[in-house]
């Protein structure tokens, strides 16, 4: 998968060098236990390893926004030559899995048509969502992840907020794009995409 | 002048306070913001940066304090000094007369946690009742200031509120720790961190919205990627020192400590790997390992005086610092240039081995004053490390909007 090989030859040969006080209302905060010392026990520090392995999130297989009435399963997309978002087919809900997967820290990605030629697709009703709605993503495994919308934003495509987007983030959070605004005939394309952030709810 | 302020006006290229404009809120009399150059950004990290201290300090006060051991008196200083740099933000926004009692209130409330401690260590229900009550008092007061001074931005009960989970947090993790139940202790122990820099933000909003003169916004992706950067390379230091000194003195806590370090490098490879790949993040994990693996050795040297060995931890920690620099540099494009992460990582060094050292002398005063610059330290890399990082993020992120209409809805 491509996110997993986003940094190219030069890192790889890099990888291979590398294996080897106060007080209260009657002041007293000079009132404290006497001292001790612990025994010396270093059988612990000495066994110490650091963790090595990362967590890595399973690849997501479907999503479900219950407000709008979207579930399905989810195809994969990349990233065209020119770094332009490929396109999902019509009725596809697609990740974009060159960037973050669902539950991982950094944006995660997914696409919709807001329409076909002949009537709504799958984002049709996307820009009807708000803050609080809840995206349902279901990764391999079965474990079901909850985002949480925080906003919807409308942008036009010749100025698309894309470090809004895809600046990378601490936390797990979740991007729902599709087209929106004015349908332009005559370049046969809707001026504008709409863009649901949402974040990843933690018990 | 202080910390903080130092910190505002180095980033901010020489803020003072000029102007007596005053507007009485009730609570809080405002002066009105006349330091231009003080960004939004650089109040919010402040902030963060403080008040994540803080809790950092406080639990480590408690600790000490409660276990009776020879470093209460230096780590409550550290805590004292804290509470210092914090005066001197809220005194660079609503002058003398808010900073002297925001000072008030907050080391009192420092005192309310000691007196805690002291009744839990000393059996004593009484004392502890007595200080959760004007705990709960505190709370209410620093709501009725905070209320004034953000002309109703923050209301009394709202604070009220973030400052419940704060007294919950400090009194849940040192009763764990006391009970002996270290690993619940360090897990708390980073949920204090975390909301500490939740306080933060809205503090700098609220304060932002209601008073002139800070340029730029709090919010916004870049300065979130600084925040959470700084939040986790900041509790790395933190734990990664606190880890050393348990493990140099033969702590219970140790391995608890480590524990909540290894959650930190999970943490910061998770946002490595959204930057670098997943590969990059692999790569980015086995290096930081590999540093924390040479501290604690360098620790275990020490405590057992064995001088061959902290120079073997110490040469390992030297290449480390090279292949890393070399790791970022090559990783970023050149974004993150290795001269600068090479000459950060020499700090970072230089100030974990110097407070393991002094603080395994019994000079705890100095292990502690180092650890507040490398505690610093780390939200200065934080800033540098976000600036490479949104540079090279500028080509790799995906170009435009996306094509996903035909317009049948629309014609």
């Amino acid at each position: 998968m491509a996110r997993r090989h986003r940094i190219l030859a030069p890192f790889v040969g890099l990888l291979l060098l590398l294996t080897a006080c106060g007080g209260d209302d009657d002041q007293s905060t000079t009132d404290r236990p006497g001292t001790t010392t612990a025994g010396p026990s270093l059988g612990a520090v000495k066994s110490y390893r650091s963790v090595r392995v990362p967590e890595s999130m399973p690849e997501p297989v479907a999503v479900s926004i219950p407000a709008i009435d979207v579930r399905g399963p989810l195809t994969e997309t990349g990233l065209n030559d020119d770094r332009s978002l490929e396109v999902p087919e019509f009725g596809e809900l697609s990740w974009f899995a060159e960037g973050a997967a669902p539950g991982e820290p950094g944006p995660a990605a997914i696409l919709g048509h807001v329409d076909t030629e002949s009537g709504p697709d799958v984002f049709y009703r996307l820009r009807e969502l708000s803050t609080g709605d809840r995206v349902i993503v279901t990764v391999k495994g079965g474990e079901k992840l909850v985002f949480v919308v925080g906003r919807v934003e409308q942008h036009a495509k010749t100025r698309f907020p894309i470090e809004k987007v895809w600046l990378p983030t601490a936390e797990p959070e979740l991007r729902l794009i599709t087209c929106g605004g004015e349908f332009d005939q005559s370049r046969d394309s809707y001026r504008d995409n709409i863009i649901a952030f949402a974040s990843l709810h933690e018990e | 002048m202080s910390a903080a302020v130092g910190l505002l006006v180095t980033a901010c290229g020489g803020a003072t306070v000029a102007t007596t404009t005053t507007t009485d809120t009730g609570h809080v009399t405002n002066v009105a913001n006349s330091q231009t150059q003080v960004t939004a950004e650089e109040l919010r990290i402040t902030l963060e940066q403080q008040l994540g201290q803080h809790a950092l300090l406080a639990i480590e006060a408690m600790r000490a304090g409660v276990d009776g051991q020879e470093h209460y008196d230096a780590a409550a200083a550290a805590l004292g000094k804290n509470t210092e740099d914090l005066t001197e933000s809220i005194r660079l926004v609503y002058g003398d007369e808010a900073a002297s009692k925001f000072n008030t209130l907050w080391t009192n409330h420092i005192g309310f946690f000691v007196d805690y401690t002291t009744g839990l260590a000393k059996g004593d229900k009484a004392k502890q009742q007595k200080a959760l009550k004007q705990l709960d008092q505190y709370r209410q007061d620093f709501g009725a200031f905070l209320e004034g001074a953000t002309n109703g931005k923050l209301t009394q009960s709202a604070v009220a509120e973030l400052l419940q989970h704060h007294v919950d947090q400090l009194v849940s993790q040192i009763d764990a720790y006391h009970a002996g139940d270290y690993q619940r202790a360090a897990a708390i122990e980073r949920e204090a961190y975390a909301h500490m820099f939740e306080t933060a933000q809205g503090l700098a909003s609220a304060i932002v919205s209601t008073q002139d003169g800070f340029a730029g916004s709090v919010e916004g992706q870049a300065v979130d990627l600084r925040s959470s950067l700084g939040q986790l390379l900041g509790e790395h230091a933190q734990l990664a020192m606190e880890a050393m000194r348990s493990g140099v003195a033969g702590e219970k806590d140790f391995n608890a400590i480590a524990g909540a370090l290894n959650d930190n490098t999970e943490d910061l490879t998770a946002a490595m790997s959204s930057v670098f790949g997943e590969e990059g993040g692999q790569a980015f994990m086995k290096m930081w390992a590999n540093h924390i693996d040479f501290f604690v050795q360098y620790t275990v040297g020490l405590a057992e005086g064995d001088k061959a060995a902290q120079d073997a931890a110490l040469k390992r920690l030297e290449q480390y610092r090279q292949d890393f620099a070399q790791f970022l540099d090559t990783a970023s494009q050149g974004n993150i240039p290795s001269e600068v992460v090479a000459e950060s990582l020499q700090s970072h060094v230089n100030q974990l081995v110097e407070q393991v050292k002094t603080f395994h002398a019994g000079d705890y005063q100095t292990a502690f004053s180092t650890g507040d610059e490398a505690y610093s330290h780390m939200y200065h890399t934080a800033e540098a490390l976000s600036a490479g990082i949104v540079a090279f993020m500028g080509g790799e992120m995906p170009s435009g909007g996306v094509e996903t209409g035909a317009g049948g809805t629309a014609k």
